[in-house]
């Protein structure tokens, strides 16, 4: 019994660090243009696709080296996005910004979908097998995600806490004008913070191969929980979110001790409609 | 703004051709289902009117009042739902069926609206996006009522005067006369004291409630005008198609916010336009086979960022809103900008 429900943890707190890395995703974007990123889904399959349809499965390359290639691609992908959709687009009121985002996402799928097909396929050797911690059964491909997670997560925090460029995107996020004044390039920044953002799309696509068959409407499920998870936690900020994912992760796993697991998704979704109504500041208190 | 070259004379014969031009699509559409002997391009008539009440709803509620609304397609659903369940189960007339339907956007409107009080802008996106999900999950997995991925088949008939309206001639005219009547009643709200606050609540909520207008009453007014326009369209769908699923129910949302967009934000012939233009290009699109969804995309964001009025503001010349519009405004005042864009959604 002990066992299962540890199990359910680790599952629950992997999926938890998923959400986690979508709430970060956007709220980077969130934070620094202003816009919320509707298509980031299709982001994390078109990471999940030049990992696996274009780097591994189209040239062959070896795993890793697949890896590193499709986030560093990504990264100038999202660089391309913000410098060319995303700085038009963040004049225009919010229902304009929101259905450009939309539409740029139906973009990315219906490119992807010509290109490599309606078929969903997935790379069999990749984060699979299981490790077995004194009894307790672990899919590799959880080890992977919540191990991924934290060094992202850490890694983050130390580039925008600790170094010059990160303080520099910490103060757009803040205050644009002021920021221009001194003297630091906005569009650059903008343009790096939507790049990391979109790398992170892609590193959350890989980890999550394991878990769904690669596919256009792959990560439509995990991108509201990852709203979900910013609203739980605190919208607009970083440490929020991802106490939020983590949260709704392992709530999530254990809901289906209480309910029929088809109606496991609605939790996330009424947990968030409740925050947004009762304390719409979030579990910490430091939402926007 | 108005264009000072603009005569009175010229004003008139514009309002004339409109007059002539809406008079003449008038007998078309009464004409069509005689002129053609294709059911297909019926039932295709048919889907215009069901899109163009559900974009009517959505005006009120994001186009005039300004709160961002993403739950249409699954408002939609439970109407359609909500009629095929109370027609089969219970074997009451489809005219029940669409006041179930209606009672159903009633009780939603009020559901959602609340919330729409506490929340704005993107949160009330977030939440309506959420609606969208639950409903859809439930329809997918409680078997026993909605028939699971199945769905409902056999569904009846509208019947009147104890006929059956089997025939696609009989319900086109039937939907004609109901769409004419739901366009006629937007047309009336948006021109009414209603729909002028619901107006002057998107530009400036605070300066509304120092004015006395109770901000709460309304917004959910128009919330259930949008959900019970939604909840009509639902059940007019499930009685025309007699078979519903959920899975005809799953993507729609962007698609209703999209005619919208696409023929004129806030303006009722821009709705009717976005609804007929939307629902007919792909079928007139085949030629570009599976480039449609790509190339329509691209032109819809473009759309977005140079005329974010819509279709109607390319045909009445009318683009002071759009980016194309601004630069010229800007290169005529020497370089001023036009000020607040007003249109705050």
């Amino acid at each position: 019994m002990l066992e299962m429900l540890l199990q359910i943890l680790v599952s629950g707190v992997a999926m938890g660090f998923i959400y986690a890395l979508v709430g970060i995703e956007y709220t980077l974007v969130w934070n620094v243009t202003g816009l919320l990123n509707f298509g980031h889904d299709k982001f994390i399959t078109l990471g999940a696709y030049l990992f696996v349809a274009l780097l591994v499965k189209t040239l062959g390359l070896p795993l890793y080296l697949a890896a590193i290639l499709s986030v560093v691609i990504m990264y100038f992908f999202g660089r391309l996005v913000s410098n060319g959709l995303f700085a038009p687009l963040s004049n225009l009121p919010p229902l304009y910004a929101i259905t450009g985002t939309v539409m740029m996402g139906r973009i990315i799928y219906e490119t992807v979908r010509i290109i490599w097909g309606v078929n969903a396929f997935t790379v069999l050797e990749w984060l699979s097998g299981t490790l077995n911690f004194g009894g307790i059964v672990i899919t590799k491909a959880n080890v992977a995600i919540i191990g991924a997670s934290l060094v992202i997560v850490i890694g983050l925090q130390l580039f925008l806490q600790k170094t010059r460029l990160g303080t520099s995107l910490r103060c757009v996020a803040e205050n644009k004008t002021a920021t221009a004044l001194m003297g630091i390039d906005v569009r650059k920044s903008t343009a790096l913070t939507v790049g990391i953002s979109a790398a992170i799309c892609g590193i959350i696509g890989m980890l999550i191969t394991p878990l769904y068959n690669v596919s256009g409407t792959m990560a439509a499920g995990i991108v509201t929980k990852g709203f979900a998870s910013g609203v739980i936690g605190g919208f607009g900020y970083l440490p929020g979110t991802i106490v939020g994912g983590i949260f709704l992760g392992i709530l999530e796993a254990f809901s289906v001790l209480v309910i029929p697991a088809v109606y496991k998704d609605c939790v996330s979704f009424i947990v968030m409609i409740l925050f947004l109504i009762i304390q719409p500041k979030g579990l910490l208190g430091k939402g926007q | 703004m108005l264009n000072p070259i603009k005569t009175s004379f010229f004003q008139n014969v514009v309002k004339r051709i409109r007059l002539w031009g809406l008079a003449g699509l008038t007998v078309w559409m009464l004409a069509v289902p005689f002129l053609t002997s294709s059911n297909y391009f019926l039932f295709l008539m048919l889907q215009i009117f069901i899109n163009t009440i559900i974009v009517m709803g959505l005006n009120i509620i994001t186009g005039l009042t300004g709160q961002m609304h993403f739950g249409t397609g699954a408002i939609f659903s439970l109407g359609a739902y909500t009629s095929a369940i109370v027609t089969t189960r219970l074997g009451v007339s489809p005219w029940v069926g669409l006041l179930c339907a209606v009672l159903m956007g009633l009780a939603v409107g009020i559901g959602l609206g609340y919330p729409g009080l506490k929340v704005r802008g993107v949160y009330l996106w977030l939440i309506t996006i959420a609606f969208n999900q639950v409903v859809n999950l439930l329809e997918r997995n409680m078997v026993g009522l909605t028939g699971g991925t199945q769905g409902i088949r056999g569904i009846p008939y509208f019947s009147l005067f104890g006929k059956e309206l089997s025939g696609s001639r009989e319900i086109y005219y039937l939907y004609f006369a109901l769409t004419a009547f739901i366009i006629y009643l937007a047309w009336r709200i948006c021109h009414s004291r209603f729909g002028r606050t619901f107006r002057a609540i998107r530009d400036n909520e605070d300066s509304m409630s120092c004015n006395g207008i109770d901000i709460a009453q309304k917004k959910i007014l128009a919330f259930i005008i949008s959900t019970v326009f939604a909840c009509f369209a639902g059940s007019m769908y499930a009685h025309c198609y007699n078979y519903i699923t959920p899975n005809a129910f799953a993507d729609l949302s962007t698609n209703y916010l999209v005619m919208m967009m696409v023929g004129g934000i806030g303006s009722i012939p821009g709705c009717v336009i976005g609804a007929a233009v939307i629902t007919l290009l792909p079928e007139y699109m085949r030629s570009l086979q599976q480039y449609y969804w790509l190339i329509f995309s691209v032109i819809t964001l473009l759309m977005t960022i140079f005329a974010p009025r819509g279709l109607i503001s390319i045909l009445t010349g009318d683009l002071e809103d759009s980016v194309l519009g601004r630069l010229q405004l800007r290169s005529k005042m020497g370089g001023e900008k036009n000020g607040q864009n007003n249109f705050e959604a």
